[in-house]
């Protein structure tokens, strides 16, 4: 549609009230895109599929503004395990305010353990856990 | 210009098409994947390889191409197209060339103007980065408080952010309205706060040396 428009408003509009209007309706489709992949990224994570567990957090942690520090194992874990634990860490980061400084912390193999300390601007720091198994 | 378009999305190919043609340009081959794609760029006369950074082959084709196309063709001027501006896929362009590549918003380049000056940026082998990841990058880092970039001027931001988007000293005066001096004493002065050797020599390097530490800054500091 944006593509359509912007030939519309640049190749055969000669009226330019027209084609300011046609310059507005562009932008407006732009600002639903932004929001729909807002809304996207919250439900996956674009990056978790192609550049894994790891990147994904921390694109989270740079999307919410966040102060991220990330403590993974050695290892590597499977994809199944890395869009596993990335999900579970990547939902909390969502919910985190702006500013907050978040630690994460990965460990274990099969019986994953994840420990998530979040200290958000004034508050008291608070602690999760989760086990998960993996593989 | 000669352009060669793989897009798994076969009405978002389309009007790429219809763009490119009504700005003037050749489309020399539109498809589907990235493997089509390489094929066409190892025979074909190409200026710029349009990809999409996700399609076939799955997950990220159009990077995997893209690696491909700039080892057996490194004249080819690349530009990856995405839904999402991320700094992980940034990096991962970045590592593909450090000169005549571009990563940007589909629907920010589905704009005569826009696809035009980035095309054009592309084959001068300039770097062309998304404006509102250059912007993240640079600005609103809360970790960034008693680190070296606190210490940046806000023109010296406004600077690196523009120098971020892969800009020249000459673009940034214009941009500012001042003169390329003022620009060179502002990135000197970038270098010197942010620790980072002023080498003219290898002027694309200056985007990556600072992406680099301003995601370093960012994610794990």
């Amino acid at each position: 549609m944006v593509v359509q428009l912007d030939l519309l408003a640049g190749t055969t509009c000669p009226d330019p009230a027209l084609a300011a209007r046609i310059d507005v309706a562009r932008s407006a489709i732009c600002d639903a895109v932004e929001e729909v992949r807002r809304l996207g990224r919250v439900l996956f994570s674009p990056v978790l599929r192609g550049g894994g567990m790891a990147n994904a957090v921390r694109a989270a942690a740079e999307h919410g503004e966040l102060q991220l520090r990330l403590d993974l194992p050695d290892h590597d874990f499977d994809l199944a395990a890395q869009k596993r634990i990335g999900l579970l860490v990547v939902d909390r980061l969502h919910a985190l305010r702006p500013n907050t400084r978040v630690r994460v912390r990965v460990r274990g193999r099969r019986f994953v353990r994840v420990s998530i300390i979040e200290r958000p601007p004034g508050r008291r720091e608070r602690r999760y856990w989760a086990v998960m198994t993996c593989g | 210009m000669r352009v060669a378009i793989a897009e798994d999305g076969a009405l978002f190919r389309e009007g790429l098409v219809l763009l490119l043609k009504a700005a003037g340009h050749e489309v020399v081959a539109c498809v589907g994947d990235g493997d089509t794609l390489f094929k066409v760029a190892l025979t074909e006369p190409v200026d710029v390889a349009i990809l999409d950074v996700r399609m076939p082959p799955e997950p990220d084709g159009g990077l995997v191409t893209a690696e491909r196309i700039r080892a057996s063709r490194p004249d080819v001027g690349l530009l990856l197209l995405s839904h999402y501006a991320e700094t992980h896929y940034l990096m991962r362009v970045l590592e593909i060339g450090a000169e005549g590549i571009g990563y940007r918003l589909k629907e920010r380049v589905a704009g005569l103007q826009v696809l035009t000056d980035t095309l054009n940026r592309i084959v001068d082998r300039e770097i062309v980065i998304e404006p509102v990841l250059a912007k993240r990058l640079v600005q609103g880092s809360p970790s960034n408080e008693g680190s070296a970039m606190a210490s940046l001027t806000e023109r010296e931001c406004d600077v690196l952010r523009l120098m971020a988007e892969g800009r020249t000293n000459n673009a940034i005066a214009g941009e500012l309205f001042v003169s390329a001096k003022v620009v060179e004493k502002h990135i000197a002065s970038i270098f010197v706060k942010l620790g980072l050797p002023d080498d003219q020599a290898v002027h694309h390097r200056r985007v990556l040396a600072v992406l680099a530490y301003l995601r370093a800054k960012h994610i794990d500091g």
